[in-house]
């Protein structure tokens, strides 16, 4: 206990320095006040969201199982594509199969594009036949921000001791074209086909594209 | 009968049609601009005739709404590059597009790269020397774009262009030729009179810029666009300090970043005193990008 409460303070300490250091950094227009705990082959942060149906998940919770999380905006087309083409509902499909944890993010704010709630939220959920295992809401973006999540879609892939494997990309296809799903290369597959498998994870950071998410 | 009026009619449109064409012939190079989304595109040519075998320039010219942005081939943060799928007549090539210099469009904590207003984006077409004058070619261009602002919307243009290929001593188009002059003029050129060198540490990319011919240059200001994305955090400021030869930019790494590219390739985007005055410099580089 002691020992976590020390690595936390460590963390805390970092985090503190890491702010005051950007902030001082930005000039008056472009101020960057983002606190990424996030880092591949760290622990990865835990975080405890609610999902749309009211439930609470934290990260902790899923110890033990490979965990996907997959930042989502439903009205940015980066991430139609992934959905109206069911790339993203297969992927979930297959892998929930083998029991990773799929969690569908959505930082966006209160008033932002892609931030649903009630039964408007329902809809757009059932809408997209999602097999993910919740869809989370970080309104205040602050899951989204200790990750440094940039964009819908966004992937990371964390591992049965809790440690951040993959950050980036969900394909090598950076477009908004169904057909380009085919003949991508899938990034978070290969991923969990090598973690799954016990091999090591040859691509493990990779630039994400799409829209911005709406923080 | 009637077929003979039909017939009639044909050939005082015939006549009809060739003096026009003789009158406006000129014209040929013209085509609509298509409005799509935020963004109005066009196909454009820097001439209005073409000459077999001799390379010429076409562009596509976006107009973006107000506060709408589309990207730079590296998109910075979010959005993406547009890209033109060419359909050319038999025997003519395409390059790549030649891009405009960026501007760093700032969406908190985002940044990303890319263009508003009107832009044009050149592409270099090569016909075969085999083209016959006299004759009219068509070029197809199938644009696709995102364009953003506060969200992004996907967005494109199916537009043509059509030339007359004549024997020699093309004229440029007076529509446009200005806008490929001012391209020209703005884009980044590689300079031997700057030497640039950069290296990565744990934390930031550096790069030091210096002036060959003087150790005395005075730099009013320096931003770098990477052609790579994932090394820096587009968001950083670009810190400017000068050291015993020139410059240097420390740019903060990308806290997720990936692995690093071998060389360094980009936009310095200088600005420097000339007597009072202050010069702007576009400098495009291409250096091995050192480790420790």
């Amino acid at each position: 206990m002691k020992k976590l409460l020390g690595i936390a303070a460590l963390a805390a300490m970092f985090s503190l320095v890491f702010a005051v250091f950007a902030s001082s950094q930005g000039s008056e227009d472009e101020k960057v006040e983002v606190t990424i705990t996030a880092k591949i082959g760290q622990p990865a942060p835990n975080f405890k969201l609610r999902s749309a149906i009211g439930k609470e998940h934290s990260l902790s919770g899923y110890k033990g199982q490979w965990v996907v999380l997959e930042w989502i905006n439903l009205q940015c087309p980066f991430v139609l594509k992934h959905y109206n083409s069911k790339n993203m509902q297969t992927l979930q499909q297959t892998y929930s199969k083998k029991k990773v944890v799929w969690l569908s993010i959505c930082s966006s704010a209160p008033g932002k594009q892609g931030n649903f709630s009630g039964d408007e939220l329902t809809a757009k959920i059932k809408e997209i036949s999602t097999n993910s295992t919740a869809y989370l809401i970080d309104g205040d973006g602050k899951v989204g921000h200790s990750y440094g999540a940039k964009t819908t879609p966004h992937m990371f892939i964390i591992n049965p001791k809790g440690v951040l494997v993959y950050a980036g990309a969900i394909d090598d296809m950076p477009s908004v074209k169904l057909e380009d799903v085919k003949g991508a290369t899938n990034f978070v597959a290969a991923a969990l086909d090598a973690g799954l498998a016990q091999k090591v994870i040859k691509v493990s950071s990779t630039v994400s594209y799409g829209c911005s998410v709406k923080y | 009968m009637k077929l003979q009026v039909l017939e009639n009619h044909n050939i005082r449109f015939s006549i009809l049609y060739i003096l026009a064409a003789l009158l406006f012939s000129g014209n040929s190079a013209q085509a609509k601009p298509v409005l799509a989304g935020h963004v109005e595109a066009e196909l454009i040519s820097e001439i209005s005739s073409i000459v077999p075998g001799e390379p010429f320039w076409v562009a596509l010219k976006l107009r973006m709404d107000n506060d709408w942005h589309i990207n730079w081939l590296n998109p910075g943060d979010f959005g993406l590059a547009p890209t033109i799928a060419w359909q050319l007549p038999e025997g003519f090539k395409a390059g790549e597009i030649e891009w405009p210099i960026p501007e760093r469009l700032i969406f908190s904590p985002f940044v990303g790269f890319g263009y508003e207003g009107e832009k044009i984006l050149p592409v270099k077409i090569s016909p075969p020397k085999s083209v016959l004058p006299g004759t009219e070619i068509r070029i197809e261009a199938a644009a696709d774009w995102v364009v953003c602002g506060e969200v992004c919307i996907p967005g494109g243009a199916k537009l043509s262009l059509e030339l007359n290929v004549i024997k020699s001593s093309s004229l440029p188009d007076t529509n446009w030729a200005q806008l490929f002059e001012n391209f020209r003029n703005e884009a980044a050129q590689v300079d031997s009179s700057y030497r640039v060198s950069s290296k990565l540490t744990e934390k930031a990319l550096i790069i030091s810029v210096a002036e060959n011919s003087s150790n005395n240059m005075q730099i009013d200001s320096l931003i770098f666009f990477p052609e790579f994305n994932g090394l820096i955090k587009n968001a950083a400021s670009q810190k400017l300090s000068k050291d015993e030869f020139g410059y240097v930019l420390e740019i903060e790494r990308d806290p997720l970043g990936v692995t690093p590219p071998e060389r360094l390739e980009g936009i310095l985007v200088l600005r420097k005193y000339n007597d009072s005055k202050i010069i702007k410099t576009n400098l495009k580089f291409d250096v091995l990008l050192n480790k420790n």
